[in-house]
């Protein structure tokens, strides 16, 4: 299945460019409902203190930015993946590389692509590797992610 | 911030565990508001049985956010130059984490420290890295 002629079609290319528009009350909230308390990611105040635009994204942010810029993940809608296989994929690895910050009132322009695809256990399972890249509206790399979705093979084959 | 330079951490030196309640359902709930991950295996219980599951589990994302955070807490105000996360084992309401990590590297620029997330039942759900430039 990992041999699909469309998968390997995809395999490189950058899907289309979305957009995501950073806002205080997302930060803030992603920051609250994680735990975390460090002021430059609640008031706009420290934030500038400490030297930033404005206030700051927590360094996993980068992700749901990725989410929040489209009703389904790009990758997802490229593969042509629907429920069936949404039911047997997991996230198996994400890795960040930070360049500039991320902070509220940024435009990210956010570029995804399937890098890799892998088995492992006869079949069973298939790794799926995207390399996503952003830059703000000052055309700043602010991240490069990667990330890994495993698909389980249907049970019965 | 204001704080006083702290002296830099050393390889081999142990990271303060940082230690998370038990996951809610609320949580959850905030968490895919707030992360835009409106998954339904994470959120709706009956989504999860009605494909032969027995409970909603938490996003990755939420744990790598803890995970990455007790960098932060114990680093404050350092720039990150990279994160990384294995997602190990699926992590369930209840599940209380603990975030343990070393630093197997401190060079002049950077501290790199390996971290592993583990549950109240004793469950390795991720490891990862962070680096952070000093």
């Amino acid at each position: 299945m990992s041999r699909d002629p469309e998968y390997a079609d995809l395999l490189g290319r950058t899907l289309p460019p979305l957009t995501y528009e950073v806002e205080k009350g997302q930060i803030r909230f992603y920051t609250r409902t994680l735990g975390e308390v460090d002021l430059i990611h609640f008031d706009e105040a420290a934030a500038q203190a400490a030297g930033y635009r404005s206030i700051v994204a927590p360094p996993t942010f980068a992700f749901s930015a990725l989410r929040g810029s489209a009703e389904q993940m790009p990758i997802v809608d490229a593969l042509g993946w629907g429920d069936d296989q949404l039911g047997r994929c997991l996230h198996g690895e994400q890795t960040f590389r930070y360049g500039a910050p991320i902070c509220a009132g940024d435009v990210l322009t956010i570029t995804e692509g399937l890098e890799r695809i892998y088995q492992k256990r006869g079949g069973a399972l298939t790794f799926f590797v995207t390399r996503t890249r952003m830059f703000n509206q000052l055309a700043e790399e602010v991240v490069q992610m990667s990330m890994t979705l495993i698909l389980q093979a249907r049970a019965n084959g | 911030m204001g704080e006083p330079v702290s002296k830099r951490p050393e390889a081999g030196e142990h990271m303060p565990v940082l230690r998370f309640p038990p996951i809610s359902r609320t949580e959850l709930a905030l968490f895919a508001g707030a992360s835009h991950d409106h998954t339904p295996i994470h959120i709706d219980i009956d989504y999860v049985r009605a494909a032969g599951g027995d409970d909603v589990i938490a996003h990755g994302m939420l744990v790598m956010g803890r995970m990455v955070q007790a960098v932060t807490r114990w680093r404050p105000g350092r720039r990150l130059v990279s994160s990384r996360a294995r997602f190990l084992d699926v992590v369930n309401v209840g599940d209380a984490l603990s975030i343990t990590g070393v630093v197997t590297a401190a060079d002049e620029g950077e501290t790199c420290v390996e971290l592993a997330v583990t549950t109240g039942d004793a469950r390795r759900v991720m490891t990862g890295q962070v680096i952070v430039a000093e």
